[in-house]
């Protein structure tokens, strides 16, 4: 198995423990009353003991594949790649949480260079990012506006 | 309303509109490697806010219809699953076509998936009723178990080790649980987070993991090359010799198909597996399975299409999802405050004769689109991968922003895209996620209240027949997979 495979695992293991303890934690402030007789907590609580042991053996396994294997080539552009569009995303949402720039005036360059991040060879995607870009920021501006009427930054 | 007015309803302009778009879009995200029909759905689900929960569930049925057959095309004509349930299809398609017969396999494949449609079609018609009558007798431990059932199942024949299945699910029960107890109005879970008091949202947790996540994913798999077929429109239409010799596979693949999709949590993929495989060991010719044998074909897309409806029949008469993609249809009711279950044939028979009569029409215009749009409909796959994927990310942002004009619901699908990815890198099955999700918080309602009746008395759980009979199969399920692989512990084990 590829070690990417293996780091995954690693990650999604790690949540699933951080995630089981932290419900576990908060488990315990929910106790049961007379007239319920297991409580808020005790569903949650149990589910979380079961992810933190399923997890922990998640965490062993991919360790083991993690020491077992080396990086494969062309993981680390790809990997980049995915990185990049994430972080692209994440700003692209927190300029349109801002309300300073409307959608539309976002979207526009998100999209262009969102398209050049993923794309192979760039430069022959350049006319069909740019058209992309504008049908999707002003045609979905004016399909959430104007026919669904909804409010969009 | 009836099911007869429910049709002449969706024969009016308006929803035939509405299931054209639907299957049509439908089958272009089938069409389209990486993108499925959840994805789409999911990324519909913010739209249907703003429609009327008919037209939004007629919509949504038609978008499923389409999404099945979609993947029929690449399997044929390019050697590519346009969506896991096709896998099989390609076996023999793609070798059919190699031959010379594109046409044929094209139309055997589609004449398959019609038939197994409308057969699973005239099950959901007549099973749902007396099921849901059947369901509203249950008492809180049988529902109970009947969820564990259902999620045990979708564990079991996860994809991937059971070790991930079963993170998968525990992961996606944690996040239902913070909000308000539906048991004792308290606050919980919420960790300090006040947009969280009600609990997360169902729209933003699914388009994070299937919809971000999942395209993600795909911008990180290398796209290869396809080998291209030559089409003609020759044979698209099923011989009546084709008919008569594949008349019994039809039948019984449609029947696996259907009876697949009723089992709560599996859904096309299994079922055209299942199909496929009865199908190569009852013939008199297996040796042509894998070669390009009509057989495999019609096994294939008549129990894939079949599931679909034959997956509508728990969600409708018990409101447990037959599929993943209709723990989504299951969202789409619940945005519109409308609770699948037993009590829906009382409280909105309306709807539920929406859904079933969309079943029926949305397969009958699958069938005209498939026979006449196929020319154009191999080109979709042409799109350039980095387009679909911004398509797809500008959508989510805005779709679910759109939704409760909320920013925290919008870094919450970020945040389970992310999850989302790193699972679907993991080979973590994304299916128990999901159904535990939707399933959870009404398993812990069931489980509560009979506890309630009981007086903390867990026992009646395993003595009532029906509720110990499903702890009994649930255990089964869970065991059976473990005893077949005992070998497969440790990182070896997952399928590479």
């Amino acid at each position: 198995m590829q070690r990417s495979v293996h780091r995954a695992e690693f990650v999604v293991a790690l949540v699933g423990i951080m995630a089981a303890a932290l419900f576990l934690w908060d488990a315990r402030r929910y106790a049961a009353s007379p007239f319920e007789p297991i409580g808020s907590g005790a569903v949650p609580g149990g589910v979380a003991v079961g992810a933190l042991g399923l997890g922990l053996v998640m965490l062993v396994q991919a360790i083991r594949g993690l020491k077992a294997t080396s990086n494969e080539p062309k993981q680390f552009e790809l990997t980049f790649r995915v990185l990049a569009i994430f972080i692209l995303t994440i700003l692209y949402v927190a300029i349109l949480a801002t309300g300073w720039v409307r959608y539309a005036h976002a979207t526009v360059p998100y999209a262009i260079l969102g398209i050049m991040i993923i794309a192979e060879h760039p430069r022959r995607l350049i006319p069909w990012a740019i058209a992309i870009a504008f049908g999707l920021a002003f045609g979905l501006d004016f399909a959430f506006r104007h026919i669904f009427v909804v409010d969009i930054p | 309303m009836t099911l007869g007015t429910a049709l002449l309803m969706l024969l009016t302009p308006w929803h035939l509109m509405l299931t054209s778009l639907g299957v049509l879009l439908g089958i272009i995200v089938g069409v389209m490697p990486g993108l499925n029909g959840a994805m789409l759905i999911a990324l519909t689900l913010p739209l249907t806010y703003y429609m009327q929960p008919n037209d939004a569930m007629n919509l949504l049925v038609s978008m499923y219809t389409g999404s099945i057959t979609g993947g029929l095309i690449t399997a044929t004509l390019l050697r590519i699953p346009g969506t896991p349930a096709n896998l099989m299809t390609i076996f023999d398609a793609y070798p059919m076509a190699m031959r010379g017969e594109a046409g044929r396999a094209l139309g055997l494949g589609i004449a398959a998936s019609t038939f197994g449609s409308l057969f699973a079609w005239v099950a959901l018609a007549t099973m749902t009723r007396p099921l849901s009558e059947l369901a509203v007798r249950f008492g809180p431990f049988d529902y109970f178990a009947l969820v564990m059932t259902a999620l045990v199942l979708i564990i079991s024949v996860s994809k991937g080790s059971m070790l991930k299945g079963l993170i998968s699910a525990s992961l996606g029960a944690l996040v239902a649980f913070p909000g308000i107890d539906p048991s004792t109005g308290q606050s919980r879970f919420v960790f300090g987070w006040w947009q969280m008091t009600s609990g997360l949202d169902v729209l933003p947790v699914l388009i994070g993991v299937f919809a971000i996540g999942t395209v993600l994913h795909d911008a990180m798999t290398p796209q290869g090359k396809a080998e291209r077929i030559t089409y003609s429109n020759s044979g698209l239409f099923m011989r009546l010799a084709d008919w008569r010799a594949q008349f019994a596979n039809l039948v019984r693949s449609s029947a696996i198909g259907t009876w697949i999709g009723i089992l709560p949590g599996i859904g096309a993929n299994v079922g055209s597996l299942v199909s496929y495989t009865v199908a190569k060991n009852v013939s008199k010719t297996p040796e042509e399975f894998g070669k390009g044998s009509p057989h495999g074909i019609v096994a294939s897309e008549a129990a894939n299409n079949a599931t679909v409806a034959g997956a509508l029949i728990p969600l409708v008469a018990m409101g447990i999802p037959g599929s993943v993609i209709d723990v989504f249809l299951m969202g789409a009711m619940q945005i519109h405050g409308i609770q699948p279950g037993p009590l829906l044939f009382q409280s909105n028979a309306g709807l539920v004769y929406t859904i079933i009569g969309s079943s029926l029409t949305s397969t009958v215009i699958m069938f005209i689109m498939m026979m006449t749009l196929i020319p154009l409909l191999r080109r979709v796959v042409d799109i350039p991968r980095p387009i679909v994927t911004i398509l797809v990310l500008v959508f989510c942002v805005i779709g679910v922003f759109a939704a409760n004009n909320r920013w925290f619901e919008v870094g919450v699908a970020l945040a389970f895209g992310a999850l989302g990815f790193a699972m679907e890198r993991g080979r973590f099955p994304l299916g128990p996620f999901v159904i535990a999700f939707i399933l959870t918080p009404i398993a812990e309602s069931k489980l509560r209240s009979g506890l309630m009746i009981t007086d903390g008395d867990v026992w009646p759980l395993f003595m009532q027949p029906l509720s110990g009979g499903l702890m009994v199969v649930s255990l089964l399920l869970f065991i059976w997979p473990l005893l077949r692989r005992p070998h497969k512990t440790g990182p070896s084990a997952d399928p590479t």
